[in-house]
């Protein structure tokens, strides 16, 4: 037991020494971009909010990019230095996050800011602050934002109500060492990738062709089936916001997402049970070919600390499969967390300087091609001119120039306040099909209990 | 004979191998957790029962990161404060429906017994409504108000049965020598349902301690509970079972030598009326 | 269990005194003793219920407006017989407290029979067995969810060693599985509990009986089922009924351990209420579904109450 402890202190000396290089890190990225300046991140000069302490309702620290930013403005960051302000990121999981946020937006008072995931916003928009005037007043290019992140952000009538900060194309990872030796080509269409998986499967014993997640955890089932029912022309709501993913484009997109697993057994029968975190684990340990998913787990299949070692250096990356046969170029779902501000919130002004920071292209820019720690790099970073830097695009071996070129053309999900409760049915139904409920059968149900919620709404009559 | 006496050994011999398995039925899982605890991240994922322990989860909990010690500061405020009101309370109200009699007892104690089957769910609404208008969402007063909502009629139905087993004989004698009722109260008869007001208070304590429904919809970030920050610890990779077992013993070990203590008293303090 | 008892025989018998102390008890001191308890009971008891019934028959969603809307008569009751999340519901709770109730009696009653003769292992066993039923509700869905995990999990790795075809079987991840695994974290709990309570009932038992029973030829089979069992059976139904109550309030370990899933087939009443107000924000008619779990409980109430209080069915 002594043994043991002591080595735990040497790990903790270790991770003392780990920290101090971190900050050092941070610090001489600093240097190296002329220490920041309030002109350089559009901040107010002359620190008017100076001693503020923010709340900043948010999930997944350990998420390289929140983990860089809430250290750059947390106690003792630049962001305090230069404006007096500090935020407190309060570090949730994310299953759970979306109820917890709709809570605290509708009636809470503990936060002055929140970030959320796109759709789910709609429910609260209305107490969030609009941040038009304040985006106009200080100049901010919103040209230089995908719109498909801007569109998640305002409400129906317009008003910008979060600053992206976060986003995510949809990316095909696969292992670049496995496609070599079976002289495979990346597929482009969902079909192409059933095909090659199964090949994979059948050369490589003990590895699954791709990894899925059908588990009904926070929606997170929902991100490979809009690709396919987008890809194949379908839609989850009208314009009306009447559910038609029933159709026959829905159904058959529908079940070519199921045939993965139950028809074409390409992936791991466990993925019934999958979210996010267990189904980029089959890849990241080297138990899968290929995954479908956001293009920030690029900088995480790159961390030899998370990462099996014969994984490492090996996973490419290519936009998100379309669909065969589709004559446009394919539409896939942008994931997007937009910054806001609570209208309960007592320093709004304040939370307004911490946006506009953490938003900044330049911010984005230091955090994105930070790569001092590999445990919190993060090639995450939300604007055209940010993905398209040749700095950051060194550090990240070109992945954002190809996400933004995924995102050209990616689209959100749809913006009604009934989303949370449309996902329930939505993920319920997905995870039914996935453990064998006929696809057709179970879509119309979904739809009939859709379209309820959406007349319970006033959607329509 | 012989055969029968075999017989009778080997039945003993089954008996006491179906006791070992009872034993292992309801220790297992502890010890398992206790084992998991002083693994590291690699070992934590194989089923080794040998490995090189390590107290690094138990820093870690404690660490910057998960910062357990203000969890446990604040589900330590919110027990005791809990306590605290329940029992005092509930012994007062519990002395009255056992020795007093008057118009309206038997009703009152049915009420306060049929309370404890209102389910949380009905009453977390309007809490939550309330708490929102008066600001006390994540406060740990607004923690206390709710578990009070079944720990105080729990504690009065419990500490009563307490009462009506002590013979009204003792406090007769102490009348007979002049005390006056809050005398006798004080003197007498509260020293000698000690013992009930002791396993009240841990059963009030044990509740609040462990209750996650209440905490999860009242609570953001000030005043999280231990079980809810337990649920909180989760890495990219979803739960750290080993941290997340580290910090299950520290939640855990307190109550459990608490029910030590009360042992006793534990199978009829549950059945008195505990729905919890 | 006992307690109860004692008391309406304890009350009974300042009538045969000479003196009554009641008479000195003051009328003051009564409601001033009561006081607190009652205001604190009308306050966080009465009141809320009382609230959450008038929110019932309202339209209150707080995606439309943090306000309560207007009163819509009993349409968000009407709304739960025919809403399949709600029957849904109402299956899965009605399902999972079958298996628990049955599984917790079954468990511990055998239990109590190994464990009744007083030998020191069996005293040793007795007393580890108040240790899980303390245990936090979320720590007993975690420990669970880790032991059944199919790839890294203990028991999950024991049963597919005992029986191969259910190697890497994903216990959370089939409709009924899913169930019993939620059931069984709690069995593990109430059982051993369960088992103390029935040992203690066993005690009173006087051994003759079955030494009478032994002469006349009884196996030991028909000495539980023609003695032990029916004597036992009062306290089986109060523990079954107590069981019941906590069984339809399964919340816990459901949010730990499949967030309702597969699909939703272990969306307990509890979960399914709480997904109603927190999470589709619709407080008028997940207070609504929640009074119709009032009324569920109230049924079970009823007769738990009417045992307790009435001296015959003791």
């Amino acid at each position: 037991m002594k043994k043991s402890g002591q080595y735990s202190w040497q790990k903790w000396g270790l991770a003392a020494t780990l920290a101090l290089s971190v900050t050092a890190g941070v610090v001489g990225m600093t240097g190296v971009t002329a220490q920041g300046t309030v002109t350089t991140y559009g901040l107010k000069a002359g620190k008017p909010y100076n001693g503020t302490k923010l709340r900043f309702l948010i999930c997944c620290l350990g998420a390289g990019q929140f983990a860089q930013l809430s250290k750059l403005t947390g106690e003792g960051s630049e962001f305090q230095q230069l404006t007096g302000i500090s935020a407190q990121w309060e570090d949730s999981p994310y299953g759970g996050l979306q109820e917890k946020i709709l809570i605290e937006a509708t009636t809470g008072t503990t936060y002055d800011a929140v970030a959320w995931v796109d759709a789910w916003g709609e429910a609260f928009k209305q107490y969030m602050l609009p941040l038009n005037d304040r985006i106009k007043a200080d100049n901010i290019n919103l040209k230089d934002y995908p719109s498909a992140y801007l569109q998640a952000a305002s409400d129906k009538d317009g008003n910008i109500v979060g600053m992206p900060f976060r986003g995510h194309p949809l990316v095909m990872f696969y292992r670049k060492d496995v496609f070599k030796e079976l002289k495979l080509q990346v597929p482009k269409t969902w079909q192409e990738l059933i095909r090659t998986a199964g090949t994979i499967q059948q050369k490589k014993p003990g590895m699954t062709g791709v990894s899925m997640m059908y588990g009904a955890v926070s929606g997170q089932n929902l991100f490979n089936w809009t690709s396919m029912l987008w890809g194949n022309g379908g839609d989850i709501l009208d314009a009306n916001n009447r559910p038609i993913f029933n159709n026959a484009r829905g159904v058959k997109a529908t079940q070519t997402y199921i045939d993965v697993l139950r028809k074409y057994k390409v992936t791991s029968p466990a993925s019934t049970t999958y979210g996010e975190p267990e189904s980029s684990t089959e890849i990241l340990q080297g138990r899968a070919a290929m995954w479908v998913g956001w293009w920030w787990y690029w900088a995480r299949f790159s961390d030899p600390k998370a990462t099996a070692a014969d994984v490492l250096g090996n996973v490419g990356f290519a936009p998100a499969p379309g669909w065969a046969g589709a004559d446009k170029a394919p539409k896939t779902y942008a994931l997007v967390w937009p910054a806001g501000i609570f209208k309960n919130s007592k320093n709004p002004d304040a939370a307004w300087e911490f946006i506009k920071y953490i938003s900044n292209t330049e911010v984005q820019k230091k955090v994105a091609s930070n790569r001092s720690d590999l445990s919190v790099a993060d090639n995450t970073i939300v604007t055209f001119s940010g993905m398209r830097d040749a700095k950051v695009n060194a550090a990240n071996a070109g992945i954002p120039a190809v996400g933004a070129e995924v995102l050209k053309t990616a689209r959100t999900l749809p913006r009604v306040k009934t989303w949370a409760e449309i996902q329930g049915v939505l993920e319920v139904g997905i995870n039914q099909m996935s453990n064998g409920a006929d696809v057709k059968v179970t879509l119309d149900r979904m739809a009939k209990d859709v379209d309820e919620v959406q007349k319970r709404a006033g959607y329509y009559k | 004979m012989l055969n029968a006496r075999l017989q009778r050994q080997l039945g003993q011999g089954a008996e006491v191998i179906a006791t070992l398995l009872v034993i292992f039925f309801v220790m297992f899982p502890l010890v398992w957790i206790g084992l998991a605890s002083l693994k590291n991240p690699v070992d934590v994922y194989s089923t080794r029962v040998f490995f090189q322990a390590t107290l690094d989860n138990y820093s870690a909990i404690f660490g910057p990161r998960i910062r357990l010690q203000s969890n446990i500061f604040i589900s330590a405020l919110v027990a005791f404060l809990t306590v605290a009101i329940t029992v005092p309370v509930g012994a007062a109200a519990a002395y009255v429906l056992s020795r007093h009699r008057f118009r309206g007892r038997e009703s009152l104690s049915l009420l306060i017994l049929i309370t404890q089957f209102v389910p949380a769910v009905v009453v977390a609404i309007p809490y939550f409504v309330l708490f929102r208008s008066l600001g006390m969402i994540d406060t740990p007063i607004a923690l206390v108000i709710v578990y009070l909502s079944f720990t105080l009629p729990y504690a009065i139905w419990m500490l009563r049965g307490f009462f009506d087993a002590l013979p009204v004989e003792v406090e007769e004698a102490s009348f007979i020598d002049g005390c006056n009722e809050l005398q006798t109260l004080r003197y007498v008869t509260v020293p000698l349902v000690m013992p009930g007001i002791l396993v009240s208070a841990v059963f009030a304590f044990i509740s609040a301690w462990n209750e996650f429904f209440f905490a999860l919809i009242l609570t953001r970030s000030n005043t999280v509970t231990l079980p809810i920050s337990i649920m909180n610890i989760t890495g990219v990779r979803g739960p750290q079972w080993e941290q997340l077992s580290a910090a299950g013993m520290v939640v855990m070990i307190p109550i459990l030598v608490m029910s030590l203590f009360i042992r006793k008293y534990f199978v009829e303090g549950i059945t008195v009326g505990a729905v919890k | 269990m006992n307690t109860p008892q004692v008391s309406t025989e304890q009350a009974l018998k300042p009538l045969a005194l000479k003196r009554k102390p009641h008479q000195l008890h003051s009328a003051t001191l009564r409601w001033w003793l009561l006081g607190p308890a009652l205001l604190l009971i009308g306050a966080t008891v009465i009141y809320p219920m009382v609230s959450s019934f008038i929110t019932s028959f309202r339209d209150w969603r707080l995606i439309n407006s943090p306000d309560p809307g207007p009163f819509v008569g009993v349409q968000n009751y009407a709304r739960a017989f025919t809403d399949r999340g709600f029957l849904n519901s109402l299956r899965v709770s009605g399902l999972y407290t079958l298996i628990s109730v049955g599984l917790t009696l079954f468990l511990g009653l055998g239990m109590a029979l190994l464990l009744s003769k007083p030998t020191k292992l069996n005293t040793f066993t007795r007393a580890l067995l108040i240790f899980p039923f303390a245990v936090t509700p979320v720590l007993k869905g975690f420990s669970w969810k880790f032991m059944l995990n199919p790839e890294y999990g203990v028991y999950a790795q024991m049963v597919g060693a005992l029986i191969p075809s259910l190697k890497g079987y994903l216990w959370l991840g089939h409709d009924f599985s899913a169930l019993f695994v939620i059931a069984l974290s709690e069995v593990w709990g109430w059982s051993p509990l369960f088992a103390l309570m029935f040992i203690g009932a066993l005690g009173s038992i006087p051994p003759e009986t079955t030494e009478a029973a032994k002469m006349d030829g009884a196996t030991g089979l028909q000495i539980f089922w023609k003695i032990t069992l029916p004597l036992l059976a009062p306290v089986i139904y109060i523990v079954a009924l107590l069981k019941t109550i906590s069984a339809f309030k399964m919340f816990d370990q459901v949010t730990i351990m499949t967030g309702g899933g597969p699909g939703d087939s272990t969306q307990t009443l509890y979960y399914h209420v709480y997904q109603l107000a927190f999470r589709n924000l619709d407080l008028g008619y997940a207070s609504a579904v929640s009074y119709l779990l009032v009324a569920l409980m109230a049924a079970i109430a009823f007769f738990y109450v009417r045992t307790l209080l009435s001296p015959k069915e003791r």
